[in-house]
């Protein structure tokens, strides 16, 4: 009857639930999405590194396994590696666009009323949800040559007249930033919104105003957030494909538009794993390098 | 942070952002009703290519098929992320991290590598590309989107209400159902919105995870927008856009909207 | 069973809880009486919260038993026991109303019908919140949502109460109230309540015994009056305010008394616990010395006068290093008496303490 000695739990979290079933019911229910994430996730991933070493052959489109690095050593060259360093500057460049407009953004909306920043979060992440497709699309329209868009920028003369914005990496930037700019916004906002006023008080209590309080302890703070954003932004837009799709118009290639034709073009597995494989890997490298922020993320989202 | 005053170079930017995000969605609301056959020339307001669009087959297959996929795909992601999120409470630290750092890479790691990499599991497993190899590209996302925004909740509710629970007599089962359901409602509602809209607009993995039979509406209007610009496809494009504030009219109507941005809630005193 | 032979409704026997090697409680022995109230006291961190966990199931305990109206419940769940606690944040469920709250115990061991409701009415009526069953817990006050809490947990007619530091989110005005009504309504239910606090005035006014607590272990088991007239140790003596604390000379032990030298008072005879080295503690309770600017007793000098109404604080300070804190009825205080005085205190034997050095 008595179970005194013997209810020794490793746990150290406290538990209000009977302790036998506790943990049985956690695996329980970690299995499903478990599985999902091995079968679904993992899975592919290997699959892709494991496929980037096997080569297809020309002419009867069978993929033979040889185990060559051919694939590996073509992705560095030409029109491909060309492909991929053009992915890393858009991207970059659209990142660096997003947190120089999204940080002052964030900031005003925090100095709103709080009725107002309702508002305002609506009108940032309302755009996010709104298609993807759609919003590009419609910087098509507003780029072309008639468009509202190019017709403003030639009056302001910052463009000859009858330009064609569209289909250039101009375009491709000006989608990038359009369309992730909320995913920049929401975590710098998030994390502005909890620093504590008190903290800014002290600051100003300790002769700090202005420009310096924001260099020196609002942007410290705030850093979590920031870096949540550029990872929100920076890794997705570098394996991104609808939108130099759509504002590209198949000109101005990105990676992601390359592994499309390499997979669904012209079969060539091996090659379209191996530059997969390759943007992975890469950002894999920038995740680690930033494992320590990434605990922060955490927080923030 | 509430300060006294408004800085003005802030708030001029957070203006331009404005009207950088929704001159996009005014535009093609506006086109949508422009009566002539081209895109560029305007000769007037009319509901002409709603109707065209009504009428099409191929267009309303398309939009039949976002929205089955859609719902199947926010079920699945929603229940994913319940499951995770209540099985991350209940075991160790290890494990805890292990679940964190799987459902951020999925966030983060560019959708075309894990597209493709399901293009290469369905090919080599042999199984045919449908409803349901979509569904599972992008539940893929939108369950790590749902995980995210239970968590958020979940972590600001947790323990002391399962306590009381515990504490005034009502079984794990019972207080899961009476107390931990209801507080997580909001949550669960605004992952399923998130998801259902991810799912319906999202074009790179259905490109790669979609058979012959199963187009969606994103993937048509990238066809069309290929092939030539045609008036129909603003009139899609705002059709979409209106059920999706449709959908957000919804949310607001039924939750704080802060509260879901995940700014932590002030402590009840 | 406990001294007066009755049978104890809440039992700890070396009840422990250790994580890894940080022993958090160290072996508690404990018997609470039926319609007691019990307050367990100690500062910040000795282990009193996690002993109230632990009597509530919410936390394991490493070893030892909790028994319960005779019965051992020491592996059972919290929702099995028939133990009820009180939160410091109260815990009311906020998509709930507060009849929904009272109700919710109810509905698990009853369902619903008119039992429920006639149970909530006459629970809000004790707490004083009569007319309040539809609101949310979010429109109520701090000390509404604290009485809520309380009702919720009566309802249920548990063996015993628990309550965690209920008042210290409160006002000082606020938790004065709340402190009559607590006492108030745990004597017309009559049931047990064990109360944590770290407020040592606030478990003296309401309880019948006190349980002292200093980093995980229990010190010292009395009533108010006896913790705080014969603290069982220096660290308990400080917790309640018998400030000041004199190392004197041994001379004589017998069995509750002893014959000792205090500096700059000579030698007294003091009651004791016994247990004594040569050297001890006397413990000078600060309303038991005696002032006045001439007369018998040892000289000292005014350091500080502190007037507080119906009491006067005086800070005294002798040769050797002595120096005392008298808190006498301010009458009894010489007018006008100021910093630098000379003054002569004396205190008499059978109202001093001592206790062992260590």
């Amino acid at each position: 009857m008595s179970a005194s000695g013997n209810t020794r739990s490793r746990l150290q979290t406290k538990t209000s639930q009977a302790r036998v079933p506790r943990r049985f019911r956690g695996w329980a229910l970690a299995t499903p999405p478990m599985l999902f994430t091995l079968i679904f996730f993992i899975a592919p991933l290997a699959l892709l590194v494991l496929y980037s070493f096997g080569q297809m052959d020309i002419l009867t489109f069978q993929i033979s396994f040889g185990w060559t690095t051919e694939n590996w050593r073509t992705v560095f060259t030409g029109i491909y590696a060309s492909a991929l360093l053009r992915s890393v500057v858009l991207s970059v460049v659209s990142t660096a666009l997003c947190v120089l407009i999204g940080f002052p953004a964030a900031l005003g909306m925090t100095r709103m009323p709080a009725r107002m920043q309702n508002i305002l979060l609506l009108a940032v992440i309302v755009p996010y949800w709104i298609s993807f497709v759609v919003r590009n699309y419609a910087w098509l329209t507003l780029l072309g040559p008639d468009g509202m868009v190019t017709r403003c920028l030639e009056a302001v003369h910052v463009v000859d007249v009858g330009k064609d914005l569209r289909y250039t990496s101009t375009a491709i930037v000006i989608g990038m930033v359009s369309s992730y700019l909320p995913l920049m916004i929401l975590p710098i906002y998030v994390a502005l919104e909890r620093i504590d006023p008190a903290v800014l008080d002290a600051a100003a209590d300790l002769g700090l105003h202005g420009v310096h309080a924001f260099r020196r302890v609002v942007l410290p703070l705030s850093a979590p957030g920031l870096i949540a954003g550029v990872l929100l932004v920076g890794v997705p837009a570098t394996g991104e494909y609808t939108i130099p799709a759509i504002l590209g118009g198949g000109k101005t290639l990105m990676v992601g538009n390359v592994i499309r034709d390499k997979f669904l073009g012209v079969g060539d597995f091996p090659l379209g794993s191996a530059l997969a494989a390759t943007l992975m890997a890469l950002l894999i490298v920038v995740l680690v390098a930033s494992r320590k922020r990434i605990r922060q993320l955490e927080d923030v989202l | 942070m509430k300060a006294r005053k408004r800085p003005l170079f802030p708030t001029i930017v957070l203006g331009a952002v404005l009207l950088l995000l929704n001159l996009p969605i005014l535009a093609v609301a506006i086109n949508s009703l422009n009566a002539g056959d081209t895109v560029t020339d305007w000769t007037g307001v009319s509901l002409r290519w709603f109707g065209e669009i009504i009428g099409d087959d191929r267009i309303r297959a398309a939009f039949w098929n976002s929205v089955v996929i859609g719902l199947l795909a926010t079920v699945v992601s929603v229940v994913i992320g319940v499951m995770t999120t209540l099985a991350a409470r209940l075991l160790p630290k290890r494990a805890q991290t292990a679940f964190t750092l799987t459902t951020y890479a999925r966030l983060i790691l560019p959708e075309v590598v894990t597209a493709v990499g399901l293009y290469l599991l369905f090919s080599y497993l042999g199984i045919g590309f449908g409803v349901a190899t979509v569904v599972v590209g992008h539940a893929l996302f939108c369950s790590a989107y749902a995980t995210v925004v239970i968590q958020a909740r979940y972590a600001g509710i947790s323990d002391r209400y399962a306590d009381a629970a515990a504490d005034l007599g009502a079984r794990p089962m019972r207080a899961f159902r009476r107390v931990t359901v209801p507080l997580l409602a909001p949550a669960l509602f605004v992952s399923a919105l998130l998801s259902f809209a991810f799912s319906f607009d999202d074009v790179l993995s259905t490109t790669f995870l979609s058979g012959p039979d199963t187009e969606t509406l994103p993937i048509l209007m990238m066809g069309m927008i290929r092939q030539h610009v045609t008036p129909e496809v603003n009139a899609i494009a705002a059709t979409v856009m209106i059920v999706t504030l449709a959908a957000v009219a919804l949310l607001v109507a039924v939750t704080n909207v802060r509260s879901v941005a995940g700014t932590r809630d002030r402590p009840q005193s | 069973m406990n001294q007066s032979g009755e049978w104890a409704v809440l039992e700890l026997r070396r009840l422990r809880r250790s994580y890894g090697d940080k022993v958090v409680v160290e072996g508690i022995d404990l018997a609470l009486e039926d319609g007691e109230f019990f307050s367990l006291i100690g500062p910040s961190g000795c282990g009193k919260t996690t002993t109230l966990r632990m009597i509530a199931g919410l936390e394991n305990s490493t070893s030892g038993t909790i028994v319960l109206e005779g019965r051992d419940v020491t592996g059972m769940p919290a929702y099995d026991r028939n133990v009820h606690t009180v939160f410091q944040n109260y815990a009311l469920f906020p998509h709930l109303t507060v009849a929904e709250n009272i109700a919710f115990g109810l509905k698990e061991k009853h369902g619903k019908g008119r039992d429920v409701r006639d149970k909530v009415q006459h629970m809000l009526k004790l707490v004083e919140l009569a007319g309040r069953e539809h609101a949310r817990p979010r429109e109520l006050s701090g000390g509404m949502q604290q009485r809520v809490a309380l009702a919720r947990a009566l309802v249920l007619d548990p063996a015993v109460l628990l309550l965690d530091e209920p008042l210290g989110a409160l006002d000082l005005r606020l938790r004065r109230q709340m402190q009559l009504l607590l006492k108030q309504i745990q004597h017309e239910v009559g049931i047990t309540f064990v109360y944590v606090t770290h407020d040592q005035e606030e478990a003296f006014s309401m309880s019948d015994r006190v349980g002292v607590m200093d980093q995980g272990v229990l010190v010292q088991v009395g009533t108010p009056r006896d913790v705080y007239g014969r603290p069982a140790t220096p660290f308990v003596a400080d917790f309640v305010g018998a400030r000041n604390q004199l190392t004197a000379k041994v001379i004589a032990q017998e069995a509750d008394t002893a014959d000792v030298d205090i500096p700059l008072f000579g030698r007294r005879r003091a009651p004791t616990a016994g247990g004594l080295g040569s050297e001890a503690i006397v413990i000078i309770r600060p309303e038991v010395a005696t002032l006045a600017r001439s007369g018998t007793g040892a000289k000292f000098t005014v350091e500080d006068v502190s007037f507080q109404g119906p009491q006067t604080s005086v800070l005294v300070q002798g040769g050797a290093g002595v120096s005392l804190t008298l808190v006498r009825p301010s009458h009894t205080i010489p007018a006008g008496l100021v910093r630098g005085e000379q003054v002569v205190v004396d205190i008499a034997g059978e109202d001093l303490w001592v206790i062992p050095t260590r």
